[in-house]
C-alpha cells in the first residue's frame, strides 16, 4: 500500500510537471483557453514532449475537419439552397486538402523530425478553413461556421506549438 | 498512409443516404478524467476505471466518425476537371454575387463574419494555374521538391539531386530526385537516385553533399531519419562509376557513419557539407546544429568517409540563431577570377561560412578567415556574423548549396525557391517549388566585404531577339511602357542614372528606410523608388515593380535600398505579398544597375552586378500570357532618371526524361 501511494504521488508530480508543460506551451499560442482545453483532453498530454503536443493538435484538427466534411457532404446531397451549391463544391475541396495533404504532412514531418513542414500544413489547414468560410461570403450564413472557426483557431494554435520545435 | 485518405476522398463525393448521427458541434472530447488530483485513498481503482471509461469514450467519439466514412460505397471517380474546385467555372457570376450581397445585409450575422479578414477568396481558373510553371528553370515535372542535394559535375555531365516527393504537391515521402544536363540550363530527368529503404533513413533520405576525391572517384554523405527519427549522416557511392549517368547509388554496408555527438540532440544534427582537405591530408566536413538557441556548426575529420573523428569545439557558432540547416563552407579567392576547389587555402583565399536558418527560413553568410589547423573560422565583421547580417539574396531563397565545377572553374549556388501561394493551389496545379537559374559565386574585389552571385552565362544561350531602349528619361511620377511583345519569359538588363547635381542640392532628413517597411513602390521619396515593373498589366492593376529607393540622410550620406515589392503583384488574396530587399553598395561613380530573369511565377533580380539578388515568386491572376508587360517607372518626387535597358526574349529550356 506504502508502495503504492509513493507510485500514486510519484505520478501526481510527473503529471504536474506536465501539467506545466501544457500551460507554458499554450502560453505561446493565440488562444490559451483551447490551447489548454485540447490538449488535457487527450491522455498524451500527462507526459508528452512538444511533439506529442503537436500530434494531439493535428488529431483535434484532423477531428474537426472530418466533421465538417461530412458536414459538406451530408448538405451536398440533402438538396442546398442554390447559393451554397458552389460554396460547399469549393469547401469540399478545401477539406479534401486539408485531410489528404496538410495534416498527412503535419503528421509526418512531426514523426519524422522535420517540424518546419508541420508548420507549413498548419498554416496550410488555417487558411483552408477561412477560405471555406469566405466561400460563403454574399449568401445568407454559413452552416460550416462553428467547425470552419474550430479549424482555424485550432489550426494557429497548432502552429504556434510547433514554433517552439524549430 | 495517403492510402486511408483516398477512401475518404471518394467517399465524400457519393456519400448517398448513408444515414449516420450527426456529431454535436462542440467539442467534447474534453472527457479529461475528473478523477486525476482525487485523494490517493481509492486513487488506483477510481483512475483505472475513469481512464477505461474516458478510453472508451474517446475512441468512440474519435473513430467512430471515420468507420462511418469508410463503410461508404465508393461510387464513381469524379471527372478530373472537378478534381481541384478552385477552378473558375464553378463561380457564380459576378452579378449575381453583387445582388445578393445588397439583398442580404441585414440576414447577415455580425458575429459568424465577424472574424475572417478578406473578399472571397479568388477563383483561380486552370489557364491562370497552368501560367505559373516555368519554362526554364529547374522543376520535376509535377509534385513537390525542396533542397537541392549533392550538386556534381562529373564525366562531362552536371548532376543535380534534389529533395522530391513522388507522391503529392506537400512535402513528405521524400526521396532523392535526380537530374543530369550539360549545361545547368538544359536538364533531362532521371528515375530516383535513393529511396528510403534501410533502417537508418527509412524516415527520410535528406539532405546531402558530394565529394570528389583526387583519383576522379565521388562520395556522398547524406542525413538519414532512422525507424526512431534520429538523424545520422551515411555514406553513399555511385553503383557503377564509369556511369557517366549516374543512376544508381549504394548505401554503405557500415552506415550510418556518424550518429550525434553527446549533447546534441537526436534532431539537432543533419546536412553534412562536401570535405575539404586538412593540412594533415585528412578530409573534413562540416554539420549544422544547435545548443539551446545558439547555432553551431560541428567539425568532423576522417581519412576513408566511413571512421570520423569529432574535433572539440565547433567550427563557429552565434547566440541567438538557432538551428543551423545546410551549412556551406567554401573559400573564394581575393585575386582571381575563378571559382576555387573547397580545399583551397591561402593568404588570397577568404573562406565563406553560410547557414540555412531553420526559425527565419532565409539563408545567411558571412566572409571570414578559417584556421585550417585549430578547424575554426572568425567572420571579418562581427557585427554581421552569420545569421544577422548578410543573405545571398533577399527574397524567397532557402537551402542554398554550392559545388566548385571544376570544368569550368567556378562555385555555382543552387537553392530551394518555395512557392508562396497556398497549398491548396500546389495540389490544385500539381506542383510545388523551384530552383534559381544556378549562380556563380565570386568575391567582389571592390567592396571586400561581401560576394557576388551571378546567373552562370550559358543562360544567356536562351536568349532569342532583343530590344533596346536607350537613354529614357523618366520623370517623376510617370510610368512608361517598353514594347517588347510577349513579357513573361525576359532577361533584363537596366542602368539608370540620376543627375548628381540633383543629388547633391537634395536636403536630407532623418527619415529611417528599409524595403520591408518602406512602403512599397507608390510610397514616394524625394529620390525614389524608381526602376521596373515586370509581370504587369496595362491597367497596372497588378504590377510587380523591382526598384531602388535613394535615401539621403542628414549628415548629407547617400544610403541606397533594392526592393521587390510583391504586396501589388495579384489581385488573388490567398499568396503571400511582402516587399523584399535591403541596402546596397554603390561605390563612386558607379550607375545603379539591375537584371530581372522573368520566368512566368519566379522573378530574379540582381544589382549592382549581382551585389545583392532578389527571387520573388509571383501569381497574378490579369498580368499573365499576353497580358503581361513591362514598364520603366519613377515615383520619386524630386528627380527625373534616365534609363537605359535591353531586353531579350527567352527561349524555354525544355526539359525532358530519358
Amino acid at each position: 500500500m506504502k508502495n503504492l501511494i509513493f507510485l500514486m504521488m510519484f505520478l501526481a508530480i510527473v503529471l504536474q510537471t506536465n501539467a506545466n508543460l501544457v500551460e507554458t506551451t499554450c502560453k505561446n499560442t493565440p488562444n490559451y483557453a483551447l490551447c489548454v482545453k485540447t490538449l488535457r483532453s487527450d491522455k498524451r498530454s500527462e507526459k508528452g514532449d512538444i511533439t506529442t503536443l503537436a500530434l494531439i493538435m493535428v488529431d483535434a484538427i484532423k477531428s474537426k475537419a472530418n466533421q465538417a466534411a461530412n458536414m459538406i457532404s451530408k448538405l451536398r446531397h440533402s438538396n442546398p439552397p442554390a447559393a451554397w451549391k458552389d460554396a460547399l463544391k469549393d469547401c469540399a475541396f478545401s477539406y479534401k486538402v486539408i485531410l489528404t495533404a496538410s495534416m498527412p504532412e503535419a503528421i509526418e514531418a512531426l514523426t519524422k523530425g522535420d517540424p518546419k513542414f508541420a508548420e507549413d500544413g498548419m498554416v496550410g489547414s488555417s487558411g483552408d478553413a477561412q477560405e471555406c468560410e469566405d466561400y460563403f461570403k454574399g449568401t445568407k450564413y454559413s452552416p460550416l461556421s462553428k467547425l470552419n472557426s474550430a479549424v482555424h483557431e485550432l489550426s494557429d494554435v497548432g502552429r504556434a506549438i510547433v514554433r517552439n520545435l524549430l | 498512409m495517403q492510402k486511408n485518405n483516398m477512401a475518404l476522398s471518394n467517399s465524400e463525393e457519393t456519400n448517398n443516404g448513408v444515414h449516420y448521427t450527426q456529431l454535436p458541434e462542440s467539442d467534447n472530447n474534453s472527457g479529461s478524467p475528473p478523477t486525476r488530483y482525487r485523494q490517493p485513498k481509492r486513487m488506483t481503482f477510481m483512475i483505472l476505471t475513469g481512464l477505461v471509461a474516458f478510453l472508451l469514450f474517446f475512441v468512440a467519439v474519435r473513430y467512430g466518425n471515420y468507420e462511418e466514412t469508410d463503410n461508404v460505397n465508393p461510387g464513381p471517380v469524379p471527372p478530373q476537371e472537378t478534381v481541384c474546385n478552385m477552378l473558375g467555372s464553378n463561380l457564380m457570376p459576378l452579378t449575381t454575387m453583387t445582388m445578393l450581397a445588397r439583398g442580404v445585409a441585414q440576414g447577415v450575422s455580425a458575429k459568424s463574419r465577424g472574424h475572417f479578414l478578406g473578399a472571397r477568396p479568388f477563383p483561380w481558373t486552370k489557364k491562370m494555374l497552368a501560367w505559373q510553371r516555368t519554362s526554364f528553370h529547374f522543376q520535376p515535372k509535377k509534385n513537390w521538391m525542396n533542397d537541392p542535394n549533392g550538386p556534381l559535375f562529373y564525366k562531362g555531365w552536371y548532376h543535380l539531386f534534389y529533395q522530391y516527393n513522388p507522391e503529392a504537391a506537400v512535402w513528405g515521402n521524400i526521396v532523392w530526385g535526380h537530374a543530369v544536363s550539360r549545361d545547368l540550363i538544359h536538364w533531362q530527368h532521371l528515375p530516383v537516385a535513393m529511396v528510403a529503404d534501410q533502417w537508418y533513413d527509412i524516415n527520410g533520405v535528406w539532405t546531402g553533399s558530394a565529394t570528389i576525391l583526387p583519383d576522379g572517384n565521388l562520395v556522398m554523405l547524406y542525413t538519414g531519419s532512422t525507424n526512431e527519427s534520429v538523424q545520422v549522416q551515411n555514406l553513399a557511392y555511385p553503383a557503377d562509376p564509369s556511369d557517366p549517368l549516374l543512376r544508381k547509388w549504394v548505401k554503405y554496408e557500415g552506415n550510418p557513419v556518424l550518429v550525434p555527438p553527446p549533447g546534441i540532440a537526436k534532431k539537432d544534427f543533419r546536412d553534412p557539407t562536401t570535405a575539404w582537405t586538412t593540412p594533415e591530408g585528412k578530409w573534413r566536413i562540416t554539420i549544422g546544429s544547435k545548443v539551446n538557441k545558439t547555432g553551431i556548426s560541428l567539425v568532423y575529420d576522417t581519412i576513408d568517409f566511413k571512421n570520423f573523428e569529432l574535433l572539440e569545439g565547433v567550427l563557429h557558432g552565434v547566440p541567438g540563431t538557432g538551428m543551423w540547416e545546410c551549412v556551406d563552407f567554401y573559400p573564394v579567392s581575393k585575386i582571381a577570377e575563378n571559382g576555387l576547389d573547397t580545399s583551397e587555402n591561402g593568404p588570397a583565399v577568404k573562406h565563406v561560412l553560410k547557414s540555412s536558418l531553420d526559425d527565419d527560413r532565409n539563408d545567411y553568410y558571412a566572409l571570414g578567415t578559417y584556421d585550417a589547423v585549430a578547424g575554426k573560422w572568425v567572420p571579418d565583421n562581427p557585427i554581421i556574423d552569420v545569421g544577422i547580417g548578410l543573405r545571398y539574396d533577399y527574397g524567397n531563397f532557402y537551402a542554398s548549396k554550392s559545388f566548385y565545377d571544376q570544368e569550368k572553374m567556378r562555385r555555382v549556388l543552387w537553392a530551394w525557391i518555395t512557392e508562396s501561394d497556398s497549398e491548396a493551389a500546389d495540389i490544385c496545379k500539381g506542383w510545388a517549388s523551384l530552383q534559381p537559374i544556378p549562380r556563380t559565386i565570386k568575391f567582389d574585389k571592390k567592396t571586400g566585404s561581401n560576394i557576388i552571385t551571378w546567373p552562370v552565362a550559358e543562360v544567356e544561350n536562351l536568349r532569342l531577339n532583343s530590344k533596346e531602349f536607350d537613354n529614357v528619361k523618366v520623370k517623376p511620377g510617370s510610368v512608361v511602357p517598353l514594347e517588347v511583345g510577349s513579357a513573361t519569359q525576359l532577361d533584363i538588363m537596366a542602368e539608370f542614372e540620376v543627375d548628381p547635381k540633383v543629388l547633391e542640392r537634395i536636403d536630407g532628413s532623418n527619415a529611417t528606410y528599409d524595403c520591408k517597411s518602406g512602403g512599397g513602390s507608390t510610397e514616394r521619396g524625394a529620390l525614389g523608388p524608381f526602376g521596373l515593373m515586370v509581370l504587369t498589366d496595362s491597367g497596372l492593376s497588378e504590377q510587380t515593380p523591382i526598384y531602388f529607393y535613394i535615401a539621403k540622410d542628414a549628415t548629407g550620406n547617400f544610403n541606397t535600398h533594392f526592393c521587390n515589392d510583391i504586396t501589388r503583384s495579384s489581385e488573388a488574396t490567398d499568396v503571400r505579398k511582402l516587399i523584399y530587399g535591403s541596402t546596397i553598395p554603390v561605390l563612386q561613380g558607379e550607375k545603379l544597375t539591375l537584371r530581372t530573369l522573368v520566368d512566368h511565377s519566379i522573378v530574379e533580380s540582381f544589382a549592382q552586378g549581382g551585389r545583392a539578388a532578389i527571387t520573388s515568386r509571383v501569381y497574378p491572376t490579369k498580368a499573365i500570357y499576353e497580358d503581361a508587360k513591362v514598364y520603366l517607372f519613377n515615383n520619386a518626387t524630386d528627380i527625373s532618371v534616365t534609363a537605359t535597358v535591353k531586353i531579350w526574349q527567352m527561349d524555354s529550356a525544355n526539359i525532358q526524361s530519358i
